[in-house]
């Protein structure tokens, strides 16, 4: 996996719309160049604490820069040091982030996506499922809070044992423990405790206020309304008596919609 | 005078619908949905939802065992007089609900098909654009980014399309 150098980053330090202050006194202002100095220079830490070897630290100092300066290339760092812990979901959300930033070059957004793929080469995925959705209820995934959208879809982890905690109003109500091998599409479901009798086994992504079926289940079906098969069964007529005598008067031309396989497979505006 | 109407009357109908066969092809577009996303353990349904102003149509279809496979298409006709712009919304589902999006606007061209391609990676799940961008592949790499969701029509072609019956007139006649 790769790593953005001091030489990127210095690069986005020189750039005043690149930069973006995280400061709780005064979250607008720019950082002064005294803080853009200090920031280098644990930036520069954190490189050499990377190589070697202590991510853990690497990744300390990388927030705190990203404190002061949240450019693309401090967040890939970031994002590095995630990977090289082990932590591919945390490090997932990051580079899920710079691949969303308009702010990202396009040097930093292609190391993001060549990064993503070394996660999804390197490791598993797990769908996580919440029995029974309570509400205030959170998922940790090696102590790390996953944010309750990105259970809709399968999150990217490294190979090996990983620990997932059902926490609600701070205490857990579920714990598993499952290991994740590389290239796993592994489910878990984990369900409160005691397991409500009377809640029905809904997954986490049907709470999602999208329409759940296709067809609204209240709704009367289109294909059983006898109006709509008059009107096909007239229309259906009137093209077939116009097609014979079409056919029958040598013209024709023309052409019909392609056909596609989605249901239906052509939409009509305005016919 | 009152059978020459009345055969007349019945008659004009045929006679439209026969002027209306003879006139200009269609002004359609044929979208072509694609994607890298694993089925079914990640998506199991897809849905595309054209729309302009207030209208919108929809069409769905499913993935997985005993369904057609990547690509799939449907196709939009446009027999009003405004050539657009048109929103077309595909997104890709699960159990109902939607794991990725793809945003695309687009023109109709008077009298011709065109087809437009959409791609939906994986890469653009839980990447949130603005309101007035969508996630796609930038360019012609297989980098994902937010972008512009106004888009080129493409000359038609069914090169990878499963077609389930060639476009022909005299396809449904006994």
């Amino acid at each position: 996996m790769r790593r953005l150098t001091a030489v990127v980053l210095a690069a986005a330090f020189m750039i005043p719309e690149l930069s973006a202050r995280a400061q709780e006194s005064d979250p607008g202002a720019p950082p002064t160049e005294a803080e853009l100095s200090a920031a280098r220079e644990r930036f520069s830490e954190g490189l050499a604490l990377g190589d070697a070897g202590d991510h853990e630290a690497a990744l300390v100092a990388y927030r705190e820069v990203l404190t002061v300066v949240d450019a693309p290339s401090v967040r890939y760092n970031v994002a590095h040091s995630l990977a090289e812990l082990g932590r591919f979901a945390e490090a997932d959300a990051q580079l899920q982030m710079l691949l969303a930033s308009r702010d990202t070059d396009p040097e930093t957004r292609a190391l993001a996506f060549e990064q993503r793929q070394t996660l999804e080469r390197l490791g598993g995925r797990l769908r996580i499922h919440v029995r029974g959705e309570v509400e205030g209820a959170v998922v940790h995934l090696d102590g790390w809070e996953v944010p309750a959208r990105r259970r809709l879809s399968p999150l990217r982890v490294s190979a090996g044992e990983h620990q997932l905690e059902l926490v609600i109003d701070g205490d857990v109500h579920a714990r598993e423990t499952l290991t994740i091998a590389t290239g796993d599409r592994a489910e878990v479901v984990l369900r409160p405790l005691p397991e409500p009798e009377d809640v029905p086994p809904v997954p986490a992504e049907a709470t999602e206020p999208a329409p759940v079926e296709e067809t609204p289940p209240e709704a009367t079906p289109r294909w059983k309304d006898w109006r709509v098969w008059a009107i096909v069964g007239g229309v259906a007529a009137a093209l077939a008596l116009g097609i014979g005598i079409g056919v029958a008067a040598g013209g024709g031309g023309g052409g019909s919609a392609f056909q596609g396989d989605l249901d239906p497979g052509v939409l009509t505006f305005g016919g | 005078m009152t059978r020459s109407r009345c055969t007349l009357a019945m008659l004009l109908p045929a006679l439209l619908l026969v002027a209306a066969c003879g006139d200009d092809a269609l002004t359609e577009v044929v979208i072509v949905v694609n994607s890298d996303l694993d089925v079914p353990f990640e998506i199991d349904g897809l849905r595309v939802t054209v729309s302009r102003g207030g209208d919108a149509l929809q069409a769905v279809g499913g993935l997985g065992p005993g369904q057609p496979p990547f690509p799939r298409s449907v196709s939009v006709v446009n027999d009003s007089p405004s050539l657009g712009p048109f929103e077309a919304r595909v997104q890709l589902t699960r159990g109902g609900a939607t794991v990725v999006e793809r945003l695309a606007r687009f023109t109709f061209e008077a009298g011709a098909r065109r087809r437009l391609d959409l791609v939906v990676p994986g890469a653009c799940i839980d990447i949130d654009c603005e309101s007035d961008e969508t996630c796609g592949p930038l360019g012609d790499t297989n980098v994902v980014g937010c972008q512009d969701p106004a888009v080129d029509l493409a000359p038609f072609a069914s090169s990878g399309l499963p077609l389930r019956a060639e476009p022909s007139l005299d396809a449904g006649v006994p």
